[in-house]
């Protein structure tokens, strides 16, 4: 929520009777569309011209265009102040699968539009998964989807051992108990959520670890040294706020592409070229102290050593 | 081609038209689209047409996108570059607007904010 800023808050000098003229105008004047619907539809049936393939495809086209239509009058009538917009309203005449966020700033309007997830390794910043959810969910119904589209990943890899999941991150929307049981049951860490809001402590106590892990009933799951990388890896702010400025930077500020498939697509492209910039960038070597610290503990490939020398000569 | 053309549409932030562009003048996308040798024909605008590429956009759906992912991570991950152990999760708003609805809740909540306060 942090790009919707304080320009919006505040007292908001909007003339409501200006607003409400206006619509009654428009209303008047969208009353017309059905009559010239049905005029099209009938023409539409007539016309010998038209293969059977086009006049299906116009046809579906304004029938689709006529639902919309009677949606936004419906709900046109039955605005009333102070009532949020529900979920299966629509925000954007062009876009009906656009909702409105279940949650925003207070004393400012709710936004309205996507909101994608990413899971991500913290060490370079590669995505892992996407969810693009139809409407604005909570936050924590991401969590369970989105492990397991990692686990589906996991099992196309032909090599062994296989990799697993140690542990998961995410900020205070993701405190969630089903979540954390759920997570626990399948021997992941939940160190990096948060339960309040002060800030992790970076090293946990030798107490603080048996707790974690007696906690989680995963003793004989999970190492002491697992869950100090987990403490390490656990939420920051930094770390993730880069992966969603490069998303950004990528046209993922402002989906183009139409509908919920085509928010998938433009989502889904952005994020194949966030991972190949990812990968270009371990391939060189060109990462952060935090992302070299992170890949040599989790023993990941290195520079070769020809490449270091090189890089000295 | 097509699917190469439509990540460096990203990659590059540039639209339809711009990147078809550049596949005719950058040595750069014809080598990532896999074009090795030319024949330039002075008459032709395009390689591929914006339209084209639209059209193979549309032919992309949610299964597909997700099978792509899933393909990149796995390969990246039997490579050795990328291990899923420790996993950080967040969401980010796209497309931000308002509801006009809420800019006159807030209009007629404030003067009840001012006035309590100013009766403190």
């Amino acid at each position: 929520m942090r790009r919707f800023g304080r320009q919006c808050r505040g007292m908001g000098n909007v003339l409501v009777t200006l607003v409400r003229q206006t619509e009654r105008q428009w209303l008047e004047i969208g009353a017309q569309v059905r009559p010239l619907a049905q005029a099209a539809h009938a023409y539409l049936h007539g016309a010998p011209q038209l293969g059977e393939d086009q006049r299906e495809r116009l046809d579906s086209q304004l029938m689709a265009a006529l639902a919309v239509h009677q949606r936004i009058e419906h709900q046109s009538r039955q605005l009333t102040q102070g009532k949020a917009l529900l979920h299966g309203q629509i925000v954007n005449a062009y876009d009906p699968t656009s909702a409105p966020m279940c949650k925003g700033k207070s004393n400012c309007p709710a936004p309205f539009g996507r909101k994608p997830g990413i899971i991500a390794e913290p060490a370079a910043g590669f995505i892992v998964g996407l969810p693009l959810p139809v409407g604005n969910p909570r936050d924590g119904s991401d969590g369970q989807p989105l492990i397991d589209k990692v686990q589906q990943t996991i099992a196309r890899l032909s090599t062994y051992p296989r990799p697993t999941i140690h542990s998961l991150a995410g900020d205070l929307a993701f405190h969630d108990a089903s979540l954390r049981e759920g997570l626990h049951q399948q021997g992941i860490l939940t160190v990096g959520i948060p339960r309040t809001v002060e800030p992790l402590p970076s090293s946990p106590t030798p107490e603080d670890v048996l707790r974690l892990l007696s906690m989680g009933g995963l003793l004989r799951a999970r190492t002491s040294c697992q869950v100090h990388l987990a403490y390490a890896c656990g939420y920051s702010r930094p770390v993730v706020e880069s992966s969603i400025a490069s998303l950004l930077g990528r046209g993922a500020a402002r989906i183009t592409y139409k509908g919920h498939r085509g928010a998938t697509v433009h989502m889904g492209m952005a994020v194949m070229a966030h991972n190949a910039t990812t990968l270009v960038r371990i391939h060189e070597y060109r990462l952060s102290k935090r992302a070299r610290k992170f890949r040599r503990r989790l023993r990941l490939r290195c520079r070769k050593v020809s490449q270091f020398n090189a890089s000295i000569n | 081609m097509f699917l190469a053309l439509e990540l460096l549409k990203h990659a590059l932030a540039c639209s339809d038209e711009q990147s078809c562009s550049r596949l005719r003048t950058d040595l750069a996308v014809m080598y990532a689209c896999g074009i090795s040798e030319v024949q330039v024909d002075g008459s032709q605008e395009h390689f591929v047409l914006p339209e084209v590429l639209a059209h193979f956009r549309s032919r992309l759906d949610e299964p597909l996108m997700e099978e792509r992912l899933a393909i990149q991570a796995a390969t990246a991950m039997e490579d050795g570059l990328v291990r899923p152990a420790h996993l950080v999760v967040d969401t980010f708003p796209t497309e931000p607007g308002s509801q006009r609805v809420n800019d006159a809740t807030t209009r007629y909540k404030a003067p009840k904010k001012s006035s309590s306060s100013s009766s403190r």
